[in-house]
């Protein structure tokens, strides 16, 4: 069954360490940030180490059809916007077993989040090692020294139980905010909602 | 191996004395399908990452874990009423600071037995019924009196005093599970029908895409925000409610890496199933159809959108309907309330969304009346409900499979002029949408004798909610001039609403909770129509409780440091218990 399932991947994989269950938080991997490069949508090879010169670098986990990220769609692009010009990539991975790269390419045009680079994490592996739990969360890694300065949720707009009017606390931009001033992040970690990343075992 | 062999096997596991064994003796369930064995199948971590999880305690109120990240520390103990050494247990419990929950692993959820223990032992502590038994494995509680302290902060918990090696809990097995025969019928039965291929969020297309979504549907579950409308079955069962054994069959396959046996996967024909033409054949031809004049076109992004849209003239002709269905865009509407006025929508002002008392229904109303319905620590003052009416609602759509669909008979009058109006509420999707809702009417067989469904609400106001408070309790009632049967109800709040309780208080005392919904989800407004039809004699009084928690732990309070008063805004809260009945006394027991 699980052998099935990587033939499927197309691409020859390491083999994952076990997990005691395929919905287990992920154990970690312990490979340097800088070394994680993936296809994107486009096949064309999409790489964090490209990004060494940049101030810091955005990694939101995407899955599609999941109605969180959906709903997060809009303020990611305006995310995008605000951050690209200054020279801060915001980038996606998908490493939900059941997308590809032609669905992450549909899924994401219809939410109007064309242009983003994404690492489709077929084998899991970049995921599995970024710990990744589920979709919309949210890494900014500092490429000066390839450390995760904060994990958790873009904002607190949308929970499982709903959405507020507008968010209260603006989690990603404070975090990026922090780097930008060259200060420690005051808030690194925060609980994210999103559709639990199911790992192969 | 069907479900009823499983339910058998079940019951044999229970005659055998499976979870009363002590002694660590390992129990051999019969070869197939879910047991819960008191026999770890592999040790219990002993610290990990939090999987949040939500339970209904001893008395019927519900717990998410993760809702308590404001008290930093929650300590849990694990227990099972078939360890000698309960009360070493409990003293354990008794001597932890700070929040503390008991967690039993108990498929019998005897919440009566535990109530009496912890009474016994003079302890202030609501118990967790982990009835599915595949909640205290994940979080360290392998054995009874093992304390496991959850850091709610960085979401993670430790074993910090390990248990009995005698006592280990029952613990479901999903290994021998199969696939086709188990687990396929739990999500036929419970999940496919809104999660098809045909929709948006397609988790059970086939095995392969069942398997991408395991993990949200194990976390969906185990928090119990699926299946949307979280009935408490103790009180008594819901037409499409769920069992516990349907969700520990579910979960613990999961958490056994979903054998996937060897049979051809049922899950494609059970999709290609689900077609319009399915629902035809079940409903047959609608008799009257009534849709939106105009399309109304939703933002991606921004507040949710409240719109009313007018879906006919006034009606030349009563109509008698025994079925209404909704064709509308799933993904976008939040929900639909389908009101009747008695004038077009333009002419309507806001009053007509104050529920006058009606002739049409002289059950009594009573006011200033303290009766002796019995307080405890949550209690705020009583008071009659100050209306009653018949009630302008004629169904709420909340994205569930449940609609208005009585047995046949029964029916609901739609008066000659009449206007059929929709109340939408709409939630964005994150990319932009368009809704041309269609309201489908199925009318009554005039071959049947007639019974006419009645629909009311009594209507709280004059409660005020303090700013920052958790669990704000407020009650009402009605005592019923005359026998009635009720079918189904539809408790109405707002975003602060936390849970609903019906409680019939009998004329000679006795009191009984007919319909508790304690986790309150804002999101799904659903009907919960009864299994069985309720009769209620003349003398009963109908009460209904609502929590609300107006503290910034609720994740979708508008506004935690404001005062909250009745009223319709969605800033503002609504008691708005709806109900549907038969006069007079129909089947059941009384």
């Amino acid at each position: 069954m699980i052998g099935l399932w990587l033939m499927a991947c197309g691409q020859p994989v390491a083999v994952a360490p076990p997990d005691p269950s395929p919905v287990d938080a992920p154990a970690s991997v312990a490979v340097p940030l800088s070394s994680w490069a993936r296809p994107g949508v486009d096949g064309q090879t999409v790489a964090l180490a490209h990004h060494a010169d940049s101030p810091a670098i955005v990694l939101i986990a995407q899955g599609n059809a999941c109605p969180v990220f959906q709903q997060y769609a809009p303020t990611i692009a305006a995310v995008a916007a605000d951050l690209v010009p200054r020279g801060v990539p915001l980038m996606l991975i998908n490493a939900s077993p059941q997308d590809d790269a032609a669905t992450i390419a549909a899924d994401l045009a219809a939410y109007g989040l064309t242009g983003l680079p994404v690492f489709v994490d077929r084998d899991q592996q970049m995921a599995r090692s970024l710990e990744i739990v589920s979709t919309t969360e949210t890494l900014v890694i500092d490429p000066r020294t390839w450390t995760i300065v904060y994990r958790g949720a873009i904002d607190d707009q949308i929970s499982y139980d709903g959405r507020k009017d507008a968010p209260t606390r603006n989690y990603l931009r404070d975090a990026v905010a922090d780097v930008f001033a060259g200060t420690p992040v005051r808030t690194p970690k925060t609980r994210s909602y999103g559709c639990a990343i199911s790992y192969r075992r | 191996m069907g479900r009823g062999t499983l339910l058998a096997v079940l019951a044999a596991v229970i005659a055998a004395g499976a979870w009363a064994l002590q002694g660590g003796a390992a129990v051999s369930p019969e070869p197939g399908p879910l047991a819960h064995v008191t026999a770890p199948v592999q040790a219990v971590a002993a610290q990990g990452a939090l999987d949040d999880f939500r339970l209904i305690d001893h008395r019927g109120d519900s717990h998410g874990l993760g809702y308590y990240a404001d008290q930093g520390i929650v300590t849990l103990v694990g227990a099972s009423r078939d360890c000698a050494r309960l009360d070493e247990v409990m003293g354990r419990v008794s001597e932890v600071q700070g929040l503390r929950f008991l967690v039993a692993a108990d498929p019998d959820e005897d919440r009566e037995a535990w109530g009496a223990l912890v009474e016994a032992a003079g302890l202030d502590v609501r118990v967790l019924m982990d009835a599915t038994t595949t909640v205290a494995p994940t979080v360290g509680l392998g054995h009874a009196g093992d304390v496991v302290r959850v850091d709610l902060e960085a979401f993670t918990w430790e074993r910090v005093q390990d248990g009995f090696p005698d006592c280990p809990l029952p613990r479901a097995d999903g290994q021998g599970l199969s696939y086709t025969e188990d687990v396929v019928p739990v999500i036929e039965d419970l999940c496919l029908e809104c999660h098809s291929d045909r929709r948006k969020i397609p988790m059970f297309s086939d095995y392969d895409t069942l398997m991408g979504w395991s993990a949200m549907i194990r976390r969906t579950v185990r928090t119990q925000r699926m299946p949307p409308g979280g009935h408490d079955a103790y009180y008594g069962a819901v037409r499409h409610g769920f069992t516990q054994d349907q969700l520990a069959t579910l979960v613990s396959w999961i958490d056994a890496g979903l054998p996937r046996g060897s049979e051809p996967d049922p899950l494609p024909g059970l999709n290609a199933a689900i077609t319009s033409t399915s629902k035809r054949e079940r409903w047959g031809k609608p008799d009257r159809v009534f849709r939106m004049s105009e399309v109304h076109e939703l933002p991606a992004a921004g507040p949710d959108q409240y719109k009313y849209a007018q879906v006919s003239e006034p009606l030349e002709e009563d109509l008698w309907i025994r079925g209404i269905r909704l064709k509308l865009n799933l993904e976008v509407t939040h929900h639909v309330n389908v009101i009747l006025l008695d004038k077009p929508l333009a002419e309507a002002t806001d009053d007509w969304f104050r529920r006058g008392s009606s002739d049409m229904l002289r059950l009594r109303k009573t006011k200033g009346d303290h009766h002796h319905y019995e307080a405890d620590e949550r209690d705020e003052r009583f008071l009659w409900a100050r209306e009653l009416s018949e009630e302008r609602v004629l169904m709420t759509y909340g994205r569930s499979k449940r609609t208005v669909d009585f047995t046949p008979g029964m029916a609901l009058k739609v008066p000659a002029g009449s206007v059929l109006v929709l109340e939408i509420h709409y939630g964005l999707t994150g990319k932009e949408e368009t809704s041309e809702i269609k309201v489908l009417m199925y009318e009554h067989d005039d071959a049947l004798p007639r019974t006419e469904v009645k629909r009311a609400s009594f209507y709280r106001t004059g409660f005020k909610i303090p700013p920052g408070k958790k669990n704000h309790r407020v009650r009402t009632g009605i005592e019923l001039d005359r026998d009635i049967t009720l079918l189904e109800v539809v408790p109405h709040m707002h975003r602060r609403g936390r849970s609903a309780r019906y409680i019939a208080v009998y004329p000679d005392g006795r009191e009984e909770v007919l319909v508790s919904v304690p986790f309150f989800q804002y999101k799904f407004q659903p009907h919960w129509v009864l299994a069985e039809p309720k009769p209620l004699p003349a003398g009963t009084r109908l009460v209904t409780e609502m929590i609300y928690d107006n503290s910034a732990q609720n994740p979708i309070n508008p506004d935690p440091d404001a005062w909250v008063e009745n009223g319709n805004q969605r800033i503002e809260e609504m008691h708005l218990p709806r109900f549907y009945f038969l006069e007079g006394l129909h089947g059941g027991s009384g």
